[in-house]
Protein backbone atom coordinates (compact mmCIF):
# COMPACT_ATOMS: atom_id res chain seq x y z
CA UNK A 1 0.00 0.00 0.00
CA UNK A 2 1.90 3.10 -1.05
CA UNK A 3 -0.40 6.09 -1.67
CA UNK A 4 -2.24 7.33 1.71
CA UNK A 5 -5.11 5.86 3.55
CA UNK A 6 -8.59 6.41 1.78
CA UNK A 7 -11.46 8.14 4.30
CA UNK A 8 -12.98 4.68 3.80
CA UNK A 9 -9.85 2.89 5.45
CA UNK A 10 -9.51 5.34 8.43
CA UNK A 11 -13.22 5.12 9.03
CA UNK A 12 -12.87 1.41 8.77
CA UNK A 13 -10.16 1.58 11.35
CA UNK A 14 -12.05 3.93 13.75
CA UNK A 15 -15.07 1.66 13.95
CA UNK A 16 -12.71 -1.23 15.26
CA UNK A 17 -11.97 -3.21 11.93
CA UNK A 18 -8.36 -3.52 12.13
CA UNK A 19 -7.43 -4.67 8.98
CA UNK A 20 -3.41 -5.86 8.37
CA UNK A 21 -3.06 -3.58 5.45
CA UNK A 22 -4.28 -0.40 7.34
CA UNK A 23 -1.84 -1.30 10.17
CA UNK A 24 1.04 -2.13 8.21
CA UNK A 25 0.44 0.93 5.96
CA UNK A 26 0.06 3.12 9.76
CA UNK A 27 3.99 1.72 11.05
CA UNK A 28 5.11 3.16 7.36
CA UNK A 29 3.12 6.06 7.03
CA UNK A 30 4.16 9.12 9.45
CA UNK A 31 1.24 11.16 7.48
CA UNK A 32 -1.82 8.81 8.13
CA UNK A 33 -0.42 8.07 11.40
CA UNK A 34 -0.64 11.01 12.71
CA UNK A 35 -4.26 12.20 10.68
CA UNK A 36 -5.70 8.75 12.39
CA UNK A 37 -4.08 9.51 15.61
CA UNK A 38 -5.10 12.96 16.14
CA UNK A 39 -8.83 11.88 15.14
CA UNK A 40 -8.91 8.56 17.24
CA UNK A 41 -7.59 11.17 20.26
CA UNK A 42 -10.23 13.69 19.51
CA UNK A 43 -12.92 10.78 19.55
CA UNK A 44 -11.43 9.60 22.83
CA UNK A 45 -11.65 13.28 24.62
CA UNK A 46 -15.37 13.71 23.33
CA UNK A 47 -16.05 9.88 24.91
CA UNK A 48 -14.24 11.75 27.88
CA UNK A 49 -16.12 14.81 28.10
CA UNK A 50 -19.04 12.86 28.52
CA UNK A 51 -17.98 10.63 31.16
CA UNK A 52 -16.63 13.83 32.99
CA UNK A 53 -19.86 14.52 33.14
CA UNK A 54 -21.86 14.19 36.55
CA UNK A 55 -24.08 10.92 37.05
CA UNK A 56 -27.50 11.45 39.08
CA UNK A 57 -27.84 8.71 42.03
CA UNK A 58 -29.89 6.10 40.81
CA UNK A 59 -33.64 7.06 41.41
CA UNK A 60 -35.32 3.76 41.57
CA UNK A 61 -39.25 3.87 40.69
CA UNK A 62 -39.46 1.28 43.23
CA UNK A 63 -39.39 3.93 46.06
CA UNK A 64 -42.15 5.59 44.49
CA UNK A 65 -43.94 2.29 44.48
CA UNK A 66 -42.99 1.61 47.78
CA UNK A 67 -44.51 4.91 48.17
CA UNK A 68 -47.98 3.88 46.78
CA UNK A 69 -48.02 0.57 48.22
CA UNK A 70 -48.09 2.49 51.41
CA UNK A 71 -49.95 4.92 50.14
CA UNK A 72 -52.60 1.92 49.13
CA UNK A 73 -52.11 0.42 52.55
CA UNK A 74 -53.13 3.64 54.58
CA UNK A 75 -55.99 4.07 52.16
CA UNK A 76 -57.25 0.78 52.78
CA UNK A 77 -56.92 0.94 56.79
CA UNK A 78 -59.13 4.34 55.99
CA UNK A 79 -61.60 2.17 54.51
CA UNK A 80 -61.71 -0.35 57.17
CA UNK A 81 -62.12 2.37 59.88
CA UNK A 82 -64.59 4.60 57.77
CA UNK A 83 -66.94 1.84 56.14
CA UNK A 84 -67.93 0.58 59.76
CA UNK A 85 -68.51 4.31 60.68
CA UNK A 86 -70.02 4.77 57.62
CA UNK A 87 -72.28 2.01 58.10
CA UNK A 88 -73.47 2.78 61.09
CA UNK A 89 -74.44 6.49 60.50
CA UNK A 90 -76.46 4.84 57.33
CA UNK A 91 -77.84 3.00 59.80
CA UNK A 92 -78.71 5.26 62.40
CA UNK A 93 -80.21 7.41 59.37
CA UNK A 94 -82.61 4.87 58.16
CA UNK A 95 -83.75 3.66 61.74
CA UNK A 96 -84.68 7.91 62.34
CA UNK A 97 -85.80 7.56 58.67
CA UNK A 98 -88.22 4.53 59.93
CA UNK A 99 -89.51 5.95 62.63
CA UNK A 100 -90.30 9.70 61.18
CA UNK A 101 -92.74 7.49 58.76
CA UNK A 102 -94.19 5.61 61.83
CA UNK A 103 -95.07 9.16 63.27
CA UNK A 104 -96.17 9.90 59.79
CA UNK A 105 -98.54 6.50 59.56
CA UNK A 106 -99.87 7.27 63.01
CA UNK A 107 -100.68 10.63 62.22
CA UNK A 108 -102.20 9.41 58.76
CA UNK A 109 -104.07 6.97 61.02
CA UNK A 110 -104.97 9.07 63.31
CA UNK A 111 -106.77 11.17 60.79
CA UNK A 112 -108.48 8.64 58.51
CA UNK A 113 -109.63 7.07 62.08
CA UNK A 114 -111.79 10.35 62.81
CA UNK A 115 -115.16 9.79 62.00
CA UNK A 116 -115.09 13.73 60.90
CA UNK A 117 -112.58 15.77 59.64
CA UNK A 118 -110.33 17.63 62.16
CA UNK A 119 -111.64 20.97 60.51
CA UNK A 120 -115.50 19.70 61.29
CA UNK A 121 -115.06 19.05 64.65
CA UNK A 122 -116.16 22.32 66.08
CA UNK A 123 -119.60 22.40 64.11
CA UNK A 124 -119.83 18.52 64.97
CA UNK A 125 -119.56 20.08 68.60
CA UNK A 126 -121.80 22.61 68.13
CA UNK A 127 -124.67 20.17 66.49
CA UNK A 128 -123.93 17.69 69.53
CA UNK A 129 -124.71 20.59 72.35
CA UNK A 130 -127.81 21.59 70.59
CA UNK A 131 -129.24 17.92 70.47
CA UNK A 132 -128.75 17.85 74.04
CA UNK B 1 -26.01 -15.43 41.81
CA UNK B 2 -23.61 -14.47 38.87
CA UNK B 3 -20.82 -11.73 39.50
CA UNK B 4 -22.07 -8.89 37.20
CA UNK B 5 -18.99 -8.13 35.60
CA UNK B 6 -19.01 -11.44 34.13
CA UNK B 7 -22.32 -10.64 32.32
CA UNK B 8 -20.88 -7.08 30.82
CA UNK B 9 -19.90 -9.14 28.15
CA UNK B 10 -21.42 -12.67 27.82
CA UNK B 11 -25.24 -13.12 27.55
CA UNK B 12 -26.50 -14.46 30.34
CA UNK B 13 -30.22 -15.43 31.64
CA UNK B 14 -32.05 -12.98 34.07
CA UNK B 15 -32.12 -15.73 36.86
CA UNK B 16 -28.12 -16.03 37.49
CA UNK B 17 -27.95 -12.00 38.14
CA UNK B 18 -29.57 -9.95 40.36
CA UNK B 19 -31.34 -6.96 38.96
CA UNK B 20 -30.21 -4.22 41.53
CA UNK B 21 -26.50 -5.11 40.64
CA UNK B 22 -27.56 -4.67 36.90
CA UNK B 23 -29.08 -1.06 37.69
CA UNK B 24 -25.66 -0.05 39.77
CA UNK B 25 -23.55 -1.32 37.21
CA UNK B 26 -25.18 -0.09 34.24
CA UNK B 27 -27.25 3.24 34.91
CA UNK B 28 -24.35 5.81 34.36
CA UNK B 29 -23.99 4.03 30.26
CA UNK B 30 -27.54 4.02 29.79
CA UNK B 31 -27.55 7.89 31.41
CA UNK B 32 -24.82 8.74 29.46
CA UNK B 33 -26.12 7.79 26.25
CA UNK B 34 -28.98 9.18 26.84
CA UNK B 35 -27.44 12.66 27.60
CA UNK B 36 -25.49 12.86 24.70
CA UNK B 37 -28.41 12.05 22.77
CA UNK B 38 -31.14 14.58 24.14
CA UNK B 39 -28.38 17.11 25.77
CA UNK B 40 -30.37 17.44 28.37
CA UNK B 41 -29.83 16.01 31.83
CA UNK B 42 -33.67 15.98 33.53
CA UNK B 43 -34.71 14.62 30.18
CA UNK B 44 -31.86 12.08 30.62
CA UNK B 45 -32.24 11.14 33.94
CA UNK B 46 -35.67 10.80 33.08
CA UNK B 47 -35.14 8.49 30.13
CA UNK B 48 -32.46 6.46 32.53
CA UNK B 49 -35.30 5.13 34.95
CA UNK B 50 -38.07 4.52 32.11
CA UNK B 51 -35.50 2.18 30.47
CA UNK B 52 -34.79 0.73 34.07
CA UNK B 53 -38.45 0.32 34.54
CA UNK B 54 -38.93 -1.14 31.44
CA UNK B 55 -35.95 -3.23 31.98
CA UNK B 56 -37.16 -4.15 35.09
CA UNK B 57 -40.81 -5.30 34.65
CA UNK B 58 -39.43 -7.39 31.83
CA UNK B 59 -36.32 -8.78 33.33
CA UNK B 60 -38.07 -12.10 34.16
CA UNK B 61 -38.55 -12.55 30.72
CA UNK B 62 -34.62 -11.53 29.64
CA UNK B 63 -33.53 -15.05 28.41
CA UNK B 64 -29.89 -13.79 27.67
CA UNK B 65 -29.88 -14.14 23.84
CA UNK B 66 -27.47 -10.44 23.83
CA UNK B 67 -25.43 -9.19 26.73
CA UNK B 68 -27.39 -7.09 29.34
CA UNK B 69 -25.53 -4.14 27.59
CA UNK B 70 -26.93 -4.33 24.48
CA UNK B 71 -30.59 -5.33 25.47
CA UNK B 72 -30.31 -2.32 28.15
CA UNK B 73 -29.40 -0.10 25.11
CA UNK B 74 -31.79 -1.15 22.77
CA UNK B 75 -34.64 -0.29 25.34
CA UNK B 76 -32.79 3.23 25.54
CA UNK B 77 -32.20 3.52 21.63
CA UNK B 78 -36.24 2.67 21.80
CA UNK B 79 -36.73 5.81 23.97
CA UNK B 80 -34.27 8.19 22.56
CA UNK B 81 -36.40 7.39 19.48
CA UNK B 82 -39.59 8.36 21.42
CA UNK B 83 -38.35 11.40 23.26
CA UNK B 84 -36.61 12.92 19.82
CA UNK B 85 -40.02 12.75 17.97
CA UNK B 86 -41.80 14.46 21.12
CA UNK B 87 -42.34 17.77 19.77
CA UNK B 88 -42.13 19.26 23.49
CA UNK B 89 -38.99 18.10 24.28
CA UNK B 90 -37.49 19.48 20.83
CA UNK B 91 -39.17 23.04 22.11
CA UNK B 92 -37.46 22.86 25.24
CA UNK B 93 -33.69 21.29 23.91
CA UNK B 94 -33.93 24.74 21.80
CA UNK B 95 -33.99 26.66 25.13
CA UNK B 96 -31.75 24.68 27.10
CA UNK B 97 -28.29 25.15 25.68
CA UNK B 98 -26.43 25.21 29.43
CA UNK B 99 -26.70 21.39 29.17
CA UNK B 100 -24.57 20.47 26.52
CA UNK B 101 -22.41 23.62 27.19
CA UNK B 102 -21.19 21.64 30.18
CA UNK B 103 -21.04 18.81 28.57
CA UNK B 104 -18.77 19.17 26.41
CA UNK B 105 -16.14 20.79 28.30
CA UNK B 106 -13.06 18.76 28.45
CA UNK B 107 -11.06 18.02 31.18
CA UNK B 108 -7.28 17.28 30.17
CA UNK B 109 -4.94 15.73 32.76
CA UNK B 110 -1.63 18.23 32.55
CA UNK B 111 0.32 15.62 29.93
CA UNK B 112 -0.63 17.42 26.61
CA UNK B 113 1.06 21.27 25.70
CA UNK B 114 -1.13 24.53 25.85
CA UNK B 115 -1.39 23.96 22.00
CA UNK B 116 -2.41 20.37 22.32
CA UNK B 117 -5.02 21.38 24.80
CA UNK B 118 -6.51 23.85 22.47
CA UNK B 119 -6.75 21.92 19.68
CA UNK B 120 -8.38 19.45 21.66
CA UNK B 121 -11.02 21.36 23.35
CA UNK B 122 -11.71 22.66 19.76
CA UNK B 123 -12.00 19.40 18.03
CA UNK B 124 -14.01 18.17 21.13
CA UNK B 125 -16.28 21.01 20.67
CA UNK B 126 -16.72 20.19 17.05
CA UNK B 127 -17.39 16.73 17.42
CA UNK B 128 -20.66 18.00 20.14
CA UNK B 129 -21.51 20.28 17.48
CA UNK B 130 -21.80 17.86 14.56
CA UNK B 131 -23.58 15.23 16.70
CA UNK B 132 -26.07 17.46 17.49
CA UNK B 133 -26.94 17.85 13.65
CA UNK B 134 -27.10 14.19 12.58
CA UNK B 135 -29.60 12.44 11.54
CA UNK B 136 -31.11 10.29 14.02
CA UNK B 137 -29.59 6.88 13.03
CA UNK B 138 -26.31 7.90 12.53
CA UNK B 139 -26.57 10.01 15.74
CA UNK B 140 -27.39 6.87 17.78
CA UNK B 141 -24.96 4.28 15.86
CA UNK B 142 -22.08 7.55 16.18
CA UNK B 143 -23.06 7.70 20.31
CA UNK B 144 -23.01 3.86 21.03
CA UNK B 145 -19.74 3.32 18.93
CA UNK B 146 -17.54 6.33 20.62
CA UNK B 147 -19.33 7.32 23.45
CA UNK B 148 -20.28 3.38 24.74
CA UNK B 149 -17.52 2.05 22.91
CA UNK B 150 -19.97 -1.21 21.52
CA UNK B 151 -18.55 -3.24 18.40
CA UNK B 152 -20.17 -2.77 15.34
CA UNK B 153 -22.14 -6.25 16.10
CA UNK B 154 -23.11 -4.99 19.58
CA UNK B 155 -24.61 -2.24 17.65
CA UNK B 156 -26.94 -4.06 15.14
CA UNK B 157 -28.03 -5.58 17.80
CA UNK B 158 -29.02 -2.62 19.91
CA UNK B 159 -30.42 -0.67 17.59
CA UNK B 160 -32.08 -3.12 15.27
CA UNK B 161 -29.68 -2.53 12.01
CA UNK B 162 -27.76 -4.95 10.07
CA UNK B 163 -24.17 -4.56 10.46
CA UNK B 164 -23.95 -3.36 6.71
CA UNK B 165 -26.56 -1.09 8.11
CA UNK B 166 -24.63 0.07 11.38
CA UNK B 167 -20.92 0.71 8.96
CA UNK B 168 -22.97 3.12 6.67
CA UNK B 169 -24.39 5.17 8.97
CA UNK B 170 -21.26 5.27 11.18
CA UNK B 171 -18.96 6.04 8.27
CA UNK B 172 -21.65 9.07 7.26
CA UNK B 173 -21.13 10.51 10.88
CA UNK B 174 -17.63 10.21 10.94
CA UNK B 175 -17.53 12.05 7.52
CA UNK B 176 -19.75 14.69 9.24
CA UNK B 177 -17.95 15.14 12.28
CA UNK B 178 -14.54 14.89 10.38
CA UNK B 179 -16.04 17.89 8.29
CA UNK B 180 -16.93 19.60 11.22
CA UNK B 181 -13.10 19.00 12.78
CA UNK B 182 -11.97 21.18 10.12
CA UNK B 183 -10.61 17.91 8.35
CA UNK B 184 -11.37 16.78 4.39
CA UNK B 185 -13.97 14.07 3.47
Amino acid sequence: MNSHLSSEEMYQWLSGEHGADVDEHLHECPACQTELLQFRNALAGFRTSLEKSPIPAVRRKQSSQRLSRWVLASAALSLMVAAPMYWNARQQRAAEQAKADELLLERVNAGLSRSVPASMEPLMQLISREDK
Amino acid sequence: MEPVATAIMEPCAAETVDFDSVVQLYWPRVFRFALASLRDRDAAEALTQDCFLHACKAWKRFRGEASIQTWLMRIAVNLVRDASRNRRLQFWKRLRTSDSEEIGRVVCDGRLSPEQEALLREQVAGIWKATASLPERQKTVFLLRFAQDMTLLEIAAAAGLSENAVKVHLYRALRAVRMQMGGSQ
